[in-house]
């Protein structure tokens, strides 16, 4: 193996760190009222079915976005935004809050299914949140 | 000093370096919740799966402390672990959701006790290495270690309400998403099994690199990633089947972690092709060892109204001759890939190879059901499937279509655990999970799989790699070699101190780990006296001991009780 190491640039800006659970708490209440008007009722569960087709659904564009935005804190991951802190041995710090997380996603696949994947970007987030039919028959 | 002179046998190399056998961590839930909320909350609840809670609170809080009990029984740690925990509301719909979230909270570089210098480290695990708490505080503050928040309303009608988080401790959780083993993920994450790159930009923070990444191989270039540019990092994260974990304990953990037989298609003439990854089918005869072999040959059939091309075979082959007995290459698209293979069959071929039709890797299985189907098909990139098809433009193309049985499904043919590199991006973070191809399935990789336990498989290896069970002996503990090495200052023989410095060697080896092979490879004190000479005797012609220092080591050896 060989490995070579960087030196430290320096200090970065502060990094604003807010309470991105919170944040995603806050994105809920609108999903929950854009869902009302079309969820039907499977084995005694209220879900989300298509009025044309009569299956379970899935994510709608507004959902996607909504839920996307909401995790936009949760995989910041802006190493600009990231303040470093160097202590008198040299040691560097810094304290990345809830910015750089792994986030466990869910989302309805087109045969109902429900597909899960953990991700830590925006692009996995994405693709996890418009999956494709869990095996592609053609 | 320290010299790359190895003299240690690969089954004494293989016991020096698994982890401790007393490993014990505290790892501590800190619960973040408001009254009746959350892991509060006073919902009564039957018992499930082991889980004696009384109320829905209560199992959420025993779920959580039963994964924390189990990563704390397999780290090491003085420094008490403190995770930062929640379950609320988080943003969800009947279509889709967050279940939860997961990450360190700081990270250090370049603290006492770093062995491995200018990269990041996860908190826990910069606490361990120095030996105290870097960051101390108040419990619920940024001072903790690892935050660790989900969603309290799965299963609700307005959250996957056709799911639900199965609280049980047994693994039992039928239709239910198993709360601790995605525990055992993310706390994973947090603990270390992540990086701090952000894959599409390529940024670091401060323009570290971090210790994960320190492992991080593209066998493609040669690199790893402490060693990339932004650029080559974004290539890197989508460079499928050649970016690895290069660290020596998960290395040394996958022979008895990943089986054998990756699906593979090997070329068998002409040289210098493949072999490619393929995505098997899900019906015909599956793919298996040494699989089929013979000769590759352009499926043809009408452009028409089933299929517009001549290579998409919707219709009956037109080249049905040319096809019986070989190995038919044909293109997705149109049709579905069951009605392809069955037009390839009818006409003979004994395997089919489906070229996709748009650029992505790696390929994605072949869906469908046609019981009359009886003969393996899989699928090969869009670029892999050109490669072919421009090798048979110039001549005979030979290859097997099967399990590869020489190559463990998760590994590269050189037996190092593959980290996942979809391109484009698929659900699931690129590099921070092992490459989902892995048989039998692995805790890290991008999604769970039902059939997993509550174990931790060989993601404690790359714990170890990382840090987790460093001796302190200033070699990464990924090339360490004797994690467990006599530490002595001096070399000490049956008790008897020689006096001769312990030398490091560049493997985390030193000269008491060779003298411990010499007695462990003894069947009686002869032939254990020789070997410490044929030792002493290298490493004096090395130069790393006097004449004296090789004497005092042998008059010890002379007089031990070894065996």
């Amino acid at each position: 193996m060989n490995h070579t190491q960087k030196k430290a640039s320096g200090a970065k800006l502060l990094a604003a760190f807010g309470a991105a659970a919170l944040l995603a708490c806050g994105a809920t209440a609108s999903f929950a009222g854009e869902n009302a008007s079309a969820a039907g009722k499977v084995q005694g569960m209220q879900v989300a079915i298509d009025p044309a087709t009569g299956k379970i659904r899935q994510p709608t564009a507004a959902e996607i976005k909504a839920l996307s935005t909401s995790l936009q804190t949760m995989l910041n991951r802006s190493a600009e935004s990231v303040q470093i802190n160097q202590g008198p041995d040299g040691t560097l710090s810094a304290t990345l809050g809830t910015s750089y997380l792994n986030v466990w996603l869910a989302a309805v696949h087109p045969d109902g299914s429900i597909g899960q994947a953990c991700v830590d970007s925006a692009d996995s987030a994405a693709a996890a949140l418009q999956p494709g039919p869990a095996l592609e028959v053609k | 000093m320290r010299t790359g002179r190895f003299f240690l046998s690969l089954g004494l190399l293989a016991a020096l370096a698994a982890a401790p056998a007393f490993a014990s961590a505290n790892i501590v839930i800190v619960n973040t919740d408001g009254p009746n909320e959350g892991f509060n909350d006073p919902t009564p609840a039957a018992p499930v799966g082991g889980n004696t809670g009384a109320t829905v609170g209560q199992q959420r809080l025993n779920a959580f402390q039963h994964a924390a009990n189990i990563w704390g029984s397999l780290l090491d740690s003085p420094v008490p672990i403190y995770i930062q925990s929640s379950f609320d509301p988080l943003s969800c719909s009947a279509t889709a959701g967050t279940l939860g979230a997961a990450g360190a909270i700081q990270i250090f570089a370049n603290f006492p006790g770093a062995e491995v210098q200018n990269v990041w480290y996860h908190v826990a695990l910069a606490n361990k290495l120095a030996g105290e708490d870097l960051a101390p505080g108040p419990t619920g503050s940024d001072a903790d270690d690892i935050v660790a928040f989900f969603n309290s309303n799965l299963g609700t009608p307005t959250c996957l309400a056709t799911t639900f988080w199965y609280y049980g401790l047994d693994g039992n959780h039928g239709a239910g998403i198993d709360l601790v083993t995605v525990l055992l993920h993310e706390f994973g994450h947090g603990l270390g099994f992540a990086n701090f790159v952000n894959e599409t930009t390529g940024g670091m923070p401060a323009g570290l690199s971090d210790i994960y990444a320190f492992y991080s191989l593209d066998t493609t270039t040669g690199k790893y990633w402490t060693q990339m540019t932004g650029p080559e990092i974004r290539a890197s994260a989508l460079n499928t089947n050649h970016v690895v974990w290069d660290g020596l304990h998960v290395t040394q953990a996958v022979p008895t972690t990943l089986a054998f037989g990756t699906p593979l298609l090997t070329v068998v003439s002409p040289s210098g092709l493949g072999p490619y990854r393929v995505g098997a089918a899900a019906f015909g005869t599956p793919l298996s060892a040494p699989g089929v072999t013979g000769d590759v040959v352009r499926a043809l059939d009408a452009a028409d109204a089933a299929g517009p091309t001549t290579s998409d075979a919707c219709s009956p082959l037109t080249n049905a001759a040319a096809v019986a007995g070989k190995i038919a290459i044909l293109d997705r698209g149109t049709c579905g890939f069951t009605i392809k293979v069955k037009n390839a069959q009818d006409a003979g071929a004994i395997a089919v190879i489906v070229a996709d039709n748009a650029p992505g890797s790696p390929p994605a299985a072949l869906g469908g059901a046609d019981p009359t189907i009886t003969i393996p098909s899989a699928r090969v990139t869009l670029g892999d499937g050109n490669a072919i098809k421009a090798a048979l433009a110039g001549g005979t193309v030979k290859v097997t279509l099967g399990l590869n049985p020489a190559v463990r499904a998760g590994a590269d043919p050189q037996g190092r655990a593959l980290l996942n590199a979809p391109n484009p991006v698929q659900p699931g973070s690129s590099i921070s999970h092992w490459d989902p191809i892995a048989s039998p399935n692995l805790l890290m990789e991008p999604a769970i799989n039902a059939d997993l336990t509550h174990g931790v498989d060989m993601t404690i290896d790359e714990m170890t790699d990382i840090g987790w069970f460093s001796d302190h002996d200033g070699v990464p503990d990924g090339l360490d070699s004797c994690l467990r090495s006599d530490q002595s200052a001096t070399v000490i023989v049956g008790g008897c101190n020689s006096g001769v410095p312990n030398t490091v060697f560049s493997t985390g080896c030193r000269i008491s780990d060779q003298v411990a092979a010499c007695a462990q490879g003894a069947t009686n004190h002869g032939k254990f006296v020789s070997c410490v000479s044929h030792l002493t005797n290298d490493l004096k012609k090395d130069g790393i001991i006097t004449s004296a220092q090789k004497g005092a080591i042998q008059s010890c050896a002379g007089g031990a009780p070894i065996p």
